[in-house]
């Protein structure tokens, strides 16, 4: 993988195929940085015929990898590919996949990304059009406003103190 | 061999988060991932223990069994799970052993709980949500 070059699209763990992303891609492959990677998890067969790195799913180590050494993240509303690219200061482009279309069980995609709407830290698209606006001018390489979503600190604190307790009053029982 | 921890996650953002919270806790006691369908064998120097990918089908039957072997085997003190489907049959398994299940639920379940966790939620000792909102809805609990 060449450093910070090239585009790196994932469409997640979910096991259902997702056309409408395929579909944004393959119309705009022409102009997304080089190389281009795809995770396609079982929507694979769409990019077979291109010139692309394909493959279904990676390990965790090697998804950071591909993000850390991508200049574009096109993914769809999966929380670990945004925090992901987030941790990397890298603003991702996200479709929200749609219970109406079969691409998920249920709309939390979509109530996801309407919860973040407009705080900086992705972009989101529907359309053809709104992709390659975005891409044609470059926002994509924008920083996002925050290199996180979701901040762990206090709720792993909770946790812990949690396991902390349950830990000794076993140790102690024992 | 037995454990302290055993972290049940789905590959993905939920391992993502589960790696977060294991790192920021930096607890001095032992512990393991159970993650499915997954290529990875260690994360952050834990051993990884791959088990089968259920889709909402009869394949929770093995991942149940899988999760009886894996508790009656290593014997964990409290199990962490950050979802999805995974962690409903080891939720369950940990109830009939009364071993302490925590559940944070998904950070994509920002308006109602998902459909993992309204299930993990009937067995978990303690269950964790990310938005205050839905944790005035839930009666979960939100740490800010």
């Amino acid at each position: 993988m060449s450093n910070n070059k090239g585009t790196f699209i994932t469409f997640g763990n979910v096991h259902k195929i997702f056309p409408r992303m395929a579909q944004l891609i393959l119309a705009n492959h022409e102009i997304l940085p080089k190389p281009i990677v795809i995770q396609a998890g079982p929507n694979i067969k769409k990019f077979e015929n291109f010139n692309f790195k394909v493959f279904s799913y990676c390990d965790i180590n090697e998804f950071n990898e591909y993000i850390a050494n991508s200049s574009l993240i096109i993914s769809h509303a999966g929380v670990g590919a945004i925090s992901a690219s987030l941790s990397y200061m890298k603003k991702p482009i996200v479709i929200a996949r749609e219970k109406k279309y079969g691409e998920h069980i249920n709309d939390h995609q979509v109530h996801f990304v309407e919860h973040f709407l407009n705080k900086g830290i992705f972009f989101v698209i529907k359309k053809e059009q709104e992709l390659r606006e975005i891409i044609q001018s470059k926002q994509y390489l924008q920083q996002p406003n925050s290199n996180e979503i979701g901040n762990v600190r206090k709720l792993a604190n909770s946790i812990k103190k949690i396991i902390m307790k349950v830990i000794y009053e076993k140790k102690e029982s024992e | 061999m037995t454990i302290d921890i055993l972290v049940v996650s789905s590959p993905g953002g939920h391992l993502n988060t589960a790696r977060q919270i294991v790192c920021e806790m930096s607890l001095p006691y032992s512990l393991k991932y159970v993650v499915h369908d997954s290529k990875t064998v260690e994360i952050d120097g834990y051993e990884v223990i791959n088990i089968i990918h259920s889709d909402r089908d009869w394949r929770i039957i093995i991942q149940l069994l899988e999760a009886i072997k894996i508790i009656f085997n290593l014997k964990p003190k409290v199990i962490l799970s950050t979802g999805a489907g995974i962690a409903i049959p080891f939720s369950l398994v940990a109830k009939l052993t009364r071993c302490q299940f925590i559940h944070v639920e998904t950070f994509s379940a920002a308006e109602e709980l998902s459909l993992s966790g309204k299930i993990i939620s009937i067995f978990a000792n303690h269950f964790f949500v990310r938005y205050e909102k839905l944790a005035r809805k839930t009666g979960f609990i939100y740490v800010e």
